[in-house]
Formats: C-alpha cells, structure tokens, sequence
C-alpha cells in the first residue's frame, strides 16, 4: 500500500458539525482516526444550540451539547473547518481526494480570546440571521452569546471594506490582540481520507411559500425557530416572550403539520417540539391561554408520551383539517376545519407554526458532488429495510442525522456512531 | 506527620489578566496583595495570557525554576482550560492533579459591573483554591489491557447487525440467542415496511451457529439485543381476544401469512377486516411506534391475498413520521383502505360476525386483527439484575442519555441495540446496533490499552462499616461488597467519579479523591467567610 | 381488639416474664434469652440459657446503663444470632431496628418481647439515692409517647408485648404482635385470655398526658436554642467529653467526623481566620460536633434520652435532639424504628425519585 493510500486510511472526513458530526467525529478521534470536520457556519452544533431545552427531559440544550463540543475543541485528532464547504470529491472506499473550500474568516483562531470589543465601533448593522432576524448583529460577529469556536468572523457581503472597498479599521484598532487580518484569504484545503461521513442536517421549510399561514414576519405569527431563540436566554430578548410590539401574548396557538401536504411526510418532531412549547410559554406566562392545532399526536416512544400527559391539560387540544390564518385588528385570526367539517374560527394574541422539516440548503449540489443520489423529497439515503441505514450508495460515503430525513437527537446519535462504525469497519 | 507534609507544600499563584476581560474587570494586583502572605505560597503572579504558547511556556518554566509543588490559576472557566493547565504541570514536572483553577471570568469578572464587589469575589476565590489545592494528592491514570472479545445477547436483528459489524479476524463475537433460530420477530414477518421487500435472509447463513454446551468466556463488552414482547390483548375485555372468535394479534396473522393462507376459525376467506390501533396503549402509558404502520402493511398483505376484501383500520393517532411513512400510508387509503379515527373501540360477537362499536358508531367484519402494544420482554429483569442496568421508562432497559447516549447504558463496556431499550422500528434497531458496534469497534481496539479515569472514589476499609448505602446510590455499578471483609469497595475502572457514594456514606468511609472532605472544608471556610 | 394471653404476677410482672422466660428455654423454642438482670452494682443485659439466673431478671430496670440497640449492635454486628428471645423497652427495640438499616444489627433470629414503660431514672440520681427510682425520671421519658404499643405506635419487630399498665394486679397481659409471636405464645399452652381494651384505654389516656407535656416541654427547649446566640449559651458548659456521641445507640461510625483531621486546620488558617473574624474562638468545634451528629443522625434519633443522662454537665442535650429529630422526621414522614422496610430517608436513590421533588 502506498503511504498515502495508508495515510489515508488513518483521515476521515465528517461533513457537517451538528449534533451528529460532533458524535462521529468523537467516536472516530477515540479510535485515533484523524477527522477533518467540515462546517460551513462560522460556529458549529448545529441546530441543537438554538434551542434552549430540549424534550422530553427538558433538559438544557446547550449544557447538553457544549461538554460534546468542548471535546471536539480539545481533541488533538480532530480538526474543525468553520466556513468550509466540501467542493470535490474524488477517488473510492478507502482512497478519496477531497477539496474544500475555506472561506476566510479574517480574525486568527489562536490569537482571538472571544473578549467581543469588536463589535461595538463597528458601523454596519444588520438582522442576526442566527436570531431569526429577531435581533441584530455587526457585519463583524459572532452569532450568539456561547458560540464555538469563540471568536468573531467578518461578513463579507455587510462589511464596507468588502462591499465598497472603504478602508475601515475599526474593529482591528480595538482588538488588543491583534488578532484581526484583513489579509486573510479564502483557502482551497486539500484531504485524502479513507471515508467520509455526512451529516449536512436539514433546514426549516419557509412558511412564506405557504400563504394561507399568513406568515411575512411582521405579523404576530412566528415559526418555531423564532419562538426558540426568544425563550433562549442567549436570544435577543434573553428569554421573553413578547409580540412584535415588544408586549406579553395573553393567548397564543401551535399549529402542527404547517407544510405537511405540501412536502407530503410527517416531520417527526413537531407535535414533541409543540409540547416543548406549553412547557416553555407557560413557565415565562403562566397565566397565557394556550391552544394546541394538531391532526394526529405523533409522539412514538416509551418516554415521549408520558412528556405529553404531563402538560396537555396546560393547553385546549383541537384537531383541524385546514387552517388558514388571516389577521384581524391586531389579532391573529385562525379560520379552520374541525374533524367533523365544520368551520369555526378563533382569535388570539401569537399564533406559532410548525414547518416541515426539510432538506438543508445546497442539499441537491453537495448530493452531486458527493455523487449520490437523493430521493424525490430531496433527503439522502434510502428508506428500504433491506439496506442498513447508513449506506449512501456510494461506498465509503456514509449518512447520519437528519440528511436522511426528519428524525430526533437519539435517532441522529445512533445514526452517527452507525456510520463511525461502519468506517472503523471499513477502514480497520 | 500530616502536619509536615503540609508545610513543605510550595504553591505557586497565577493570576491570567485574559486581556481586558480580568484586568479591567477587578483589581488583580489587590488581589496578589491579598494572598502573597498566605501559608505556603511561594510565589504570586499575574500574567496576560496564560493559555498562549508563551504563557503555557512561562508556567512551564515557573514550575521549574520554583520547585513548585501546587499551582493555583486564576483564570477562565476550568471547562475552557483546565485541560491546558494540566497538561503544562506535565511539561513542568508535576502531576497534573496538583493544580486548581479559580474562574475569575465567568464566575466573577463577566457577572459584576462593580469592580469593588468583584475583587472582594476573586480575593476570596484565590484564596479558596489556595487553601484547597495543598490537601490534593497526586492521582494516577491507569492503563489496563482490554478484551477485545464482544457478547452480543440475542440473535435477532439487533444482534445479527452488531455481531456482522464487529466481527473481524482479531475479535471474537459471541452470539447467545435462546431459541433455536436466530431471526426474532423481524424473521416471524413475511415482508418489512415501508418498501414492502423481504427480509435479508443471508443474515442467517454468514453468523455463526450457537454452541450447544454451557461455556464460559472473557468479553470486553456486551451488547444486549434481547428484544422486547407484545402485550396480551386478551387482558382487556373490550377486544374480545381468546373469546369472540376470528379476532386475531398482528404476529397471529403474520404467522397465517408465512404459511400461506389467510382464514377464518372455518378456514374460509375473510370478506371484510378490521384493523384495530392502539391496543394496550392507555395500560402502557406510550405509543408503540411500529403499530400504525404494521396496519397498514398489513392491510397490504390482505388486499395483496384476499383482493375485494374491504379493509378498516379504527386508530387514535396516526403516527407515521418520517421521510417516507406518510406516501406508503397514502398509496395504501388510495387503494382502498379505509381509516377511521376513533377514541374508543369495543368489540362484540354479532351473528358469527364481529361488531365493532367505534365511538358509539358500529361496523361489522368478518375478522379483527389487533395491533398490540410494545412492552419490555420478560427477560428484561433478568438482564437488568445480571449487568446492572436499571430498568425505567416502561420496564425497559434505560439508556445513557435518551438524547446523546441511546446505545450505551451507566455501567462501562455495556450497550444497548433494539427494542430492549423501548419500542422502534427495524431501521432504527439496525442503527442502535451498529451505533453499538461503532462505539465498540473505536473503544475496544486489539492490543491497545484503556486509559481510566484517575479522579474516582475511594472508600477506606478501616472506616467503612458495610451499611452497603454507598451501593444503593451508584449509579454505574461500581461498588462491590466483600462479604469476607464486611466492607464496599470501588472498582476503579467502572468508576466515573461522580461522587454520590462519598455524599451518601453516612460515616465519611467513601471519599472522592478530588474532593476529600478536607478540600471541601478548606474551601468552603473561605469562600462563605 | 386484639387479646391478650393471662399469666399470674402475684409476685409482681418481672417474676411473672421471667418464668414464660424459663418455659421458651426449657422447652427449646430459643437457644438463649437477652434481659436485664439485677446484679450487685446495678442491672445489666444479660445473654444467658441459665434459668436460674432469670430468677434476678428485672424486665423493667429502673436505670439504663446501656441502650439495648447497643447491646444487639455489639452481639449481632458480625452476623445472625442463635435464636434468642430479646426483653427491651421500646426505645431499645426501635433503636436496634434502625441499626439493622444500616447493616450494624442482625434481627433475624432475634425475638423481641416489649414491655410497658414508664421511664428510667437518670443515672446521677439513682447513684445519690436508688430510693429515687420510681419517683424521679428522665426528662425526655416524661414526655415521651412512644412508651407502648397502641395504635400509631405499633412497631413491626415487637413479636409479644408484656402489657401492664391498666391491666389486673397480679396478672401481665402477653399481647402476640406478630405471626411468631402469636404461635410462640400457642406453643406455651397458656389457656385463659382477655380483652385488651382496658389496657387500651390506660395507654391512650397516659400518652394523651404525655403528648401535651411534650408539646409543652419541647417548646421551651425550642425558645432555647433557636438563635445561634442561644444554642452557644445552652452548650457553653459542654466539656467536648463526647459522652452523649458514646452512648448513642445510632452513632455507630468507626471514626467520628469531629475525630478527623477535617477540621483541624494549620496554625496560619486560624490566624487568619481569628484575624479576618476579629476574634476567634479556642477550641472552635463545639457547636459543629453537635451540630454535624444532630445533621448525621437525628432522621434515627428515637429520644431515648441516654446522651442526656451521660452528660457530665447537665446540658438537656436529649431534649434538644428529639426537638430536632421530631421536624426532620416530620419532613420525610419518617417514623424511625417502626418498620424494617421502611428505608432511611436521603439514603435510596430511585430512577424517579426526581420527578417526585419536582412535582411537590
């Protein structure tokens, strides 16, 4: 054997770091693999760290996930690749040739001590997309209180020495550490690994493409990201739960399945989230009138049940057919169908949507170039039971969390040590 | 004599300024005032950036030139560097266990405004870790030589897929499995959802065959595959099961399925079938997760064999996530088979037919298939009292973590795979299983060694009276009583260093090493002055 | 109503106990019987076959020298007895069985036989006057309300209880309290029964006495001790003997956290310490002795007043436990001694035991 092909069989490549790719790259680090971890956010978990807790132990999500990525940090064997993208990939099981392209974040990982001083005399403010555009960020940020890697990164598209050439210097006149270079460029990294691992995760579909939600984030309708980062005591509002005008909801509805004909499957983990939500509006209001809109409880699993008795009774059950939200007076007016035909309505102060979960942006162009197929509904993988559900097609190219489809934490966990096992396997 | 080994103890005291973050926040050099004169210490300093390559190296250095016996830093949080610290007192010369941080950051510096409030914290705080850390003893991490050697209980799905992804030519894999065949309830199924394919057969050629005399062997870890049961419908009045004639369970009519004829008791075709959800469902308190969609291959399998039977199914919820779930339920209503949503079905014989009273409305079928709850096998208890793994929700064996840890359980080396751990479908029972086998394969490596975990529990045998209270709290099976001796001890290797035996024990025979009583006492006495 | 077996007592109840003593040896239901014996410098437990000996058993000794939970502690700490037949006073019962929560007694083969009592004399008294006995009394046994077996007082372990109080002068009422209780009693072929009513009544009008008493009594001692000021004023004469910790039938640790280097600091960290306080007091462990042993064991404290009686000093050292005792029971509804089953609070761990502190 050749001694790249044997140092390749020593490099694994995680594309992803969410909850899975921290896992599988951890597993694989144990098993004294180097893996190259590949994250296109400048800060890495995934979804998981916008949630405050997560169900059915209510647990915190960020004392849950941060010991997780404080070992990825800490471990020698793994090398975090913020602001990467994987571009090529060439070669087979055992053998591959990988490009990535590293975009530059213009602060230096090893002189920045996340002190935040550079923020302030930054003069470009922008929606804090990681906030849900609920808050604000400078065109040099990090996107949240506890992100990791803690160091800030410059946005090209918003920073005025990138847009329009101006020569600005003020976030590196206050940086004690001289840890800012403008002189950083984007990088073409590249890898030969033995093996790679997917775990690109999946996004929330937009409910402005459905218009009978009503929802154009100005109106009192939010989606469950944005309900998550204003419970956050890291979110923009620390963690009260106001309307738009910034007063307190008297009443507010969760609507499930938002988005469930259009894609034509279940999310999996709406109707747990929906009940997450009771808990979360009822601990910062306790006196708020809560309606849960659903069509069936999907709430599969020896715990998962049990979660839901504990708080059903905190809100009114309606089961609907259709809904389509309209807005009335400042109120959010919800017109719908019970089960039985007929129309009724109802009014309240917040309504929350849960949208289906849905292929990650760029899902479609990474499957091209990993070169493998994706199914019609745009997740990777097959569905069939006479293949473990790891395999891609390809071989060495294994799958895990929810670029498989819409699933929970412990199913993406599972998933992830799967696929380092089958590359430990592979590889030996 | 511990009198004098105290005094000779040489701490030396560092204070990081973190850049503006410390230094602007408090006074440090009030702070180096505060302690300079304390018992022990040698040497105080402050430093602007202890984590960099130059500080690492300065502390480094200090170490050496001091003779420094202990080291107390006053810095960030221990979860962002303790890691760092420890690892410069091994570049130092000096065990890493010697060293306590104070968070001076994020305990003091980034919660207070006041600088006179948070200089009063950090005094106290450095003074705290310096009282403390010269009661530390140096700990050792062990390596023990590890079995690579697995025990995969059951022959099952769960079982075959872990036995498949571990074997290797240095691995030995045990695969007990109590029946005579291997396969388990996935075996006893013609046809799988969602894809409706067979079941990969091949599974049971390649493993290898049960030996037929009682053998014992050394593994290095275990895999519990046991499976799980189906609850007894004919527990519940309302379904008639064992007595209206022709109301079959979901495995009964697989069963007729695999031998080829679907019939009634009179051994004619049913014209007309009722599929009832939820069976067991309020008894067991959970949802099952399988069942709606096992219906509804089964109403596949009814149409597929009995075409221009008429199909029912009578459910509370629908539970059908994921990717694909609801296009195989769809094509299914879209061939024709009805869904009926229903709190409550009762069963009652009717002129050699089945009523079924569905919310007050009734339908009438030749035949009624159940679909039962999941419930934790009976072997379960067994399992759990022989490895130590707790049962909880729903009797099953608990996992770790629901969310972060679904395949490994509190007790070091054994793991979880399949329906042991709570109902699940065949796809996820294969992930668990070679989720199992990956954690196996990267943690049990032939010939290498195992590091353990060198800040434990320990429990003097002269103090120790065998009340056996430190074993009722161990939550990792760790603790052992010698019935010779009278007395508990802590397997070093099982222990995570959690500390509840060192709380619990009632005569202060149980210390955690890192947290003997006199450490605690030391600390406490500044920090609540 | 349960029924009691008649024995004659005409030479009054000790006699009368001692002779079904002699009958359970004689005719080998135990192999040897637990009970305290008139010696010449007192009484004292003995563990004897010897029925002769039993002629100078004494089932209610006016002074407990030793607690009898102690006594079990040391007989049965290495293992099972044979089987022997136990005479203990309520106290001494609950005490051993909280003591076999803890793995420090074997009860197994032991049978207990309870009496009615009216309290001991404090050992300084009956040594001015033995005379005294009779007429002076401990102060925690004035008060005390768990003397018998009557209703909420019940206590698993009791197998017979030798019933006086209210019952016919010249008879013991032997009450079975338990299946082996009931058949030992059946084996010794005693033929005349009676209702128990009246002794009954007896006990529920004392302990209704007692229980107010109580209340009273212990809120005076509750004044005491409520500040910090008036816990040091009330142990400020306490000498450190550690008296009260010896005689304690529930302080069973090998090594005593106030005997440990734990709190013995350096000469430099009390100076400091006198230096940041102003001042600091020498010895400064009194009230963490006492303090640490009321944390540590007043879940089990059963009141029986022996750390009281040992006190050189006359601290009411008793009375302020059992104030203690009887709120961090009441917390966890704990009723130390009373069944085997129940576990010691703060010393299981359950699963689920979580959800059941959040919920309250």
């Amino acid at each position: 054997m050749t001694e790249k092909k044997q140092k390749a069989k020593d490099q694994v490549l995680v594309v992803g770091a969410g909850m899975a790719g921290i896992e599988a790259s951890l597993t694989l680090a144990a098993a004294d693999k180097k893996v190259y971890l590949v994250e296109k956010e400048p800060l890495f978990g995934g979804k998981v760290i916008k949630f405050e807790e997560v169900f059915a132990n209510m647990e915190c999500s960020t004392c849950m996930a941060a010991p997780k990525q404080q070992e990825v940090l800490q471990n020698e064997k793994i090398e975090l690749l913020t602001l990467s993208k994987v571009k090529e990939i060439q070669g087979e099981a055992g053998n591959f040739t990988v490009k990535i392209e590293k975009k530059a974040r213009y602060v230096s990982l090893e002189d920045c001590i996340g002190c935040n001083e550079c923020f302030e005399p930054c003069p470009v403010s922008l929606p804090n997309g990681f906030e849900e555009n609920l808050g604000e960020r400078k065109a040099i940020y990090i996107p949240c209180p506890g992100a990791l890697p803690n160091a800030p990164s410059i946005d090209t598209e918003n920073c005025l020495r990138f847009t329009k050439g101006k020569d600005c210097q003020l976030c590196k006149e206050a940086c004690m550490f001289d840890a800012i270079d403008f002189d950083q460029k984007d990088e073409e990294v590249k890898l030969n690994v033995g093996a790679i691992i997917v775990a690109t995760g999946f996004d929330l579909m937009d409910p402005k493409q459905i218009s009978d939600f009503g929802y154009d984030g100005e109106a009192n309708v939010y989606t469950a990201l944005e309900i998550e980062r204003l419970y956050a005591s890291n979110g923009p509002t620390e963690g009260k739960i106001t309307l738009r005008n910034g007063k307190e909801p008297a009443s507010a509805a969760m609507i499930h399945c938002v988005g469930r004909k259009k894609v034509g499957y279940c999310s999996a983990v709406c109707c747990m989230y929906n009940f997450k939500f009771i808990h979360y509006l009822k601990e910062k209001l306790p006196e708020i009138t809560l309606y849960d809109f659903y069509s069936d409880l999907c709430m599969p699993g020896k715990s998962y049940q049990p979660f839901y008795e504990h708080l059903k009774d905190k809100a009114e059950s309606i089961r609907f057919q259709d809904l389509k939200i309209a807005h009335q007076n400042g109120q959010v007016r919800l017109n719908y169908k019970s089960l039985e035909d007929r129309d009724k309505k109802l009014d309240v102060d917040m309504a929350i949507l849960a949208p289906a979960v849905v292929p990650a942006e760029g899902a479609s162009e990474l499957a091209r170039i990993l070169g493998i197929e994706q199914a019609e509904n745009g997740f990777f993988g097959f569905q069939s039971s006479d293949r473990s559900p790891g395999e891609s097609g390809r071989e060495g190219i294994y799958l895990a969390g929810c670029v498989l489809g819409p699933e929970d934490i412990g199913k993406a966990i599972a998933q992830a040590d799967a696929a380092a096992g089958k590359v430990l396997a592979l590889l030996g | 004599m511990e009198k004098r080994h105290i005094m000779d103890r040489k701490i030396g005291v560092y204070v990081c300024e973190c850049g503006p973050n410390i230094a602007d926040a408090l006074d440090i050099d009030r702070v180096i005032e505060a302690v300079s004169g304390m018992e022990n210490v040698a040497v105080v300093e402050r430093y602007k950036l202890m984590c960099s390559p130059d500080g690492k190296k300065y502390l480094a250095e200090q170490i050496k030139e001091h003779g420094l016996t202990h080291l107390v830093v006053g810095a960030c949080s221990p979860k962002q560097h303790e890691a760092t610290f420890m690892a410069v007192c091994e570049e130092g010369g000096m065990n890493p266990f010697l060293m306590q941080m104070a968070n001076l950051r994020e305990q003091i510096a980034w919660i207070t405004p006041d600088k006179e409030k948070a200089t009063e914290r950090a005094i106290r705080h450095m003074k705290a870790a310096i009282r403390r850390v010269r009661y530390h003893a140096p700990l050792e991490k062990k390596e023990i030589e590890c079995n690579p050697d697995v025990l995969v209980i059951g022959g099952g799905i769960a079982g075959m897929s872990a036995a498949l992804l571990l074997s290797s030519p240095d691995r030995k894999v045990f695969l007990v499995e109590k029946n005579e065949e291997l396969g388990g309830m996935v075996s006893r199924c013609e046809k799988l959802f969602p894809d409706m394919v067979k079941f990969f057969g091949n599974f049971v050629v390649t493993v290898r065959e049960k030996e037929s005399e009682p053998r014992e062997f050394k593994v290095g870890a275990v895999v519990v595959a046991t499976g799980a049961d189906l609850f007894d419908p004919g527990a519940l009045a309302e379904y008639g099961y064992g007595k209206i004639k022709n109301v079959v369970t979901a495995s009964e009519l697989e069963e007729m399925n695999l031998k080829g004829k679907i019939a009634l008791e009179d051994g004619k075709e049913p014209k007309s079938v009722g599929i009832i959800h939820c069976v067991g469902r309020k008894e067991k308190g959970y949802c099952s997760e399988v069942c709606c969609r096992v219906g509804i291959k089964i109403s596949r399998y009814l149409k597929e064999k009995i075409p221009g039977a008429s199909v029912t199914q009578f459910y509370q919820d629908l539970c059908i996530p994921g990717s694909v779930a609801q296009a195989f339920y769809e094509e299914t209503r879209n061939a024709g088979v009805e869904f009926v949503c229903t709190e409550a079905v009762k069963l009652s014989e009717s002129d050699k037919k089945i009523q079924i009273d569905h919310d007050g409305k009734l339908a009438t079928v030749d035949m009624v298939v159940l679909l039962p709850a999941i419930e934790a096998a009976e072997s379960t208890s067994e399992i759990s009292e022989m490895l130590g793994v707790k049962k909880g929700k729903g009797e099953f064996l608990t996992e770790e973590h629901e969310k972060i840890g679904p395949v490994t359980t509190t007790v070091e080396g054994v793991f979880l795979a399949g329906t042991v751990s709570g109902p699940k479908t065949v796809r996820d029972t294969v992930s668990q299983s070679e989720a199992a086998a990956g954690k196996i394969l990267s943690s049990l490596v032939p010939g290498r060694k195992l590091e353990t975990e060198a800040r434990t529990s320990k429990i003097s045998e002269s103090l120790c009276t065998g009340c056996r209270t430190c074993l009722t709290v161990c939550c990792y099976s760790a603790i052992e009583y010698d019935e010779s001796r009278g007395i508990c001890t802590v397997n070093e290797v099982l222990c995570k260093g959690c500390g509840n035996c060192a709380a619990a024990c009632p005569s202060g025979a149980a210390t955690h090493q890192q947290f003997t009583q006199i450490q605690i006492h030391r600390e406490m006495m500044e920090v609540l002055r | 109503m349960k029924e009691g077996y008649v024995i004659k007592a005409t030479e009054g109840a000790s006699k009368a106990v001692a002779e079904l003593l002699k009958s359970l040896l004689e005719k080998n239901i135990f192999e040897a019987v637990l009970v305290p014996v008139r010696t010449n410098e007192g009484y004292n437990y003995v563990l004897t076959e010897n029925t002769d000996l039993l002629n100078k058993a004494e089932i209610m000794p006016p002074v407990m020298s030793v607690q009898g939970g102690k006594v079990l502690q040391a007989l049965t700490r290495h293992g099972k007895s044979g089987k022997i037949a136990a005479v203990m006073r309520m106290c001494e019962i609950r005490a051993a069985v909280e003591l076999s929560k803890l793995e420090q007694t074997d009860l197994e083969n032991v049978f207990f036989i309870s009496v009615d009592c009216n309290g001991v004399i404090p050992l300084s008294d009956y040594l001015e006057d033995p005379s005294n006995a009779g007429k002076k009394f401990r102060p925690l046994c004035k008060i005390c309300t768990s003397f018998s077996v009557v209703g909420d007082e019940e206590v698993e372990a009791v197998d017979i209880h030798a019933a006086t109080m209210g019952v016919d002068k010249g008879q013991v009422l032997l009450i079975p309290m338990s299946p082996d209780g009931e058949e030992t009693l059946e084996k010794l072929g005693i033929d005349e029964k009676q209702d128990t009513g009246n002794w009954v009544k007896e006990i529920e009008k004392l302990r209704k006495q007692r229980i107010a008493a109580r209340e009273k009594a212990l809120a005076e001692i509750k004044e005491t001790v409520k500040t910090l000021n008036g816990l040091l004023e009330v142990f400020s004469r306490c000498i450190e003997c550690h008296n009260c910790r010896s005689v304690c039938p529930i302080c069973y640790c090998r090594l005593c956290f106030s005997d440990k280097e734990t709190f013995r600091e350096t000469g430099g960290e009390y100076l400091d310490r006198a230096q940041a306080q102003g001042v600091m007091k020498c010895t400064d462990e009194l009230l963490q002795f006492h303090l640490g042993r009321m944390s540590h064991m007043s879940l089990s404290c059963v009141s029986c007043g022996m750390c009281e009686d040992a006190c050189p000093v006359d601290i009411p050292v008793g009375q302020i436990f059992s104030v203690v005792a009887e709120q961090s029971q009441a917390i966890f509804d704990y009723v130390p001694g009373k069944s085997s089953d129940e576990a010691q609070p703060l010393r299981t761990f359950e699963l689920d035991e979580l959800t059941e502190v959040e919920d309250k």
